[in-house]
């Protein structure tokens, strides 16, 4: 098995990736379509702004856009990327309240590209590959890497939780809603009540299971897996960032760059995980954890 | 605890306070003008004699939702944007044999000049009381497995 620091670029680079094409889209967009970005900010953040303040704003934060994926200033971006992706989340507010109404439920996904964002920024030092900087050799104070990527895991194993705990939660509540899309995006017709609490069922023991870290490789790996449609199913729509509610859509790739890391780490997700007869432990010369009993996942 | 972990706790504090200011102000604004926008709505569509023959169940729910998702994203050009969301659930008969399932308009409401936008009909759940107003604007999905359907721009993960 290869240790963290094998592991650790690869799935950091997936994460990035992930979150640099929605903040590209994003920042685009400005230039793009600036009706649409000023209407965002004048209704959810009480900002006016005429076109050519939007453009400016675009040429900074798509500076701010390259450093972050170059890995230039990586404190600084990322700490940036962190508050503009955690406003993007808070955006909706007290639409929280109603989930199930008016696309709320898209801007789950945009919880695990915060907590993608938040994990680039806190192993900041250990993101080397498609960088421009390399690691430092000067690395982060305070909690080891271990530390660090065990509390990056659970958020993102949370939040992805989350996404999905709310998904599979309207199966039950609107199931209509889940008949229309199984036609209009995976085209599977006819669905009934009955099949979509059945998939409502199913899904919630997968998500049961992932949010407590049983059977890390079936269930992260399902969850992976099932995920993948939901990133593709609105390929045609990506052609058309611009239009509908496409930018909501592509929430859903950093989320996958999140089940992908939280998969691929597994071995080293080790916070709130309910694992019987499996005591896990940070080895804390070494930094690698430690099975107590034999057996991986 | 480190500065640099002092600043961020209080620049989130600070964005959160700022953006809870702007939820205030919105939620005052939903209060005020939703019974007006659902108003507006009502006195131009009633439920269609197809969808009385359906048998709803249990209550209509007319929502309106300013600021909307939809508003900001699909017509941004709409300074006062109002999303009037007309649902109920039905019994059947279906021809599908699956029961019960629901009904859903959308409408998309300028709230300045009170006007009715978007192509497209309201289905024909609803129906226009008169023709006093101007072209309707509306999506409309029947759910279950019912003809009709419209695939929806909703949440596509699954």
């Amino acid at each position: 098995m290869n240790s963290t620091k094998d592991k650790l670029p690869l799935a950091l680079l997936v994460l990035r990736l992930g979150i640099f094409l929605v903040l590209l889209v994003w920042t685009l967009g400005k230039f793009i379509n600036p009706t649409q970005s000023i209407s965002i900010y004048a209704g959810y953040y009480g900002v006016q702004m005429s076109t050519m303040a939007m453009y400016a704003l675009g040429a900074v934060e798509l500076v701010v856009v390259l450093a972050f994926m170059a890995g230039i200033q990586k404190r600084i971006s990322r700490a940036i990327v962190v508050a503009m992706v955690g406003a993007t989340v808070l955006l909706p507010g007290q639409l929280y309240f109603h989930p199930y109404m008016d696309h709320i439920l898209l801007f789950f996904a945009f919880w695990t590209m915060l907590a993608g964002s938040f994990t680039l920024y806190s192993l900041r030092d250990y993101d080397t590959l498609w960088t421009f900087s390399p690691a430092s050799s000067e690395q982060s104070s305070g909690a080891t890497r271990e530390e660090r990527l065990a509390r990056a895991l659970l958020l993102l194993r949370l939040s992805v939780a989350i996404a999905l705990g709310m998904w599979c939660a309207g199966k039950f509540i609107n199931p209509a809603q889940t008949s229309r899309i199984l036609a209009g995006f995976y085209s599977v017709k006819g669905v009934s009540f009955m099949a979509a609490y059945g998939v409502g069922i199913l899904e919630a023991v997968l998500i049961l299971a992932f949010v407590m870290g049983l059977a890390k490789r079936v269930s992260y790996g399902l969850v992976m897996l099932f995920h993948i449609p939901s990133v593709l199913a609105p390929w045609t729509q990506y052609l058309h960032p611009y239009s509908g509610h496409v930018l909501l859509f592509l929430g859903s790739v950093p989320m996958w760059s999140a089940c992908f890391a939280v998969y691929y780490l597994r071995e080293y997700d080790v916070l709130w995980v309910f694992s019987p007869g499996r005591a896990r432990q940070i080895d804390s010369v070494g930094g690698r954890p430690v099975e107590a009993a034999s057996g991986g996942h | 605890m480190r500065k640099s972990s002092l600043v961020g706790i209080a620049v989130a504090v600070v964005m959160i306070l700022y953006l809870a200011s702007v939820w205030a102000k919105t939620e005052a604004v939903q209060r005020d003008k939703s019974p007006a926008m659902i108003d507006f709505v009502q006195q131009q569509f009633e439920p269609s004699l197809k969808l009385l023959a359906m048998h709803p169940v249990g209550d209509i729910a007319w929502v309106a939702t300013g600021n909307a998702v939809d508003c900001k994203f699909q017509r941004p050009e709409i300074k006062n944007c109002w999303e009037v969301y007309f649902g109920t659930n039905v019994e059947g008969p279906d021809q599908g044999g699956r029961k019960p399932g629901r009904v859903e308009v959308n409408f998309i409401v300028d709230g300045d000049a009170m006007r009715l936008v978007g192509g497209g009909q309201p289905g024909d759940m609803l129906a226009r009381k008169g023709r006093a107003s101007e072209s309707g604007g509306a999506g409309t999905s029947v759910g279950g497995s019912r003809g009709g359907e419209r695939p929806s721009s909703q949440e596509h993960f699954h």
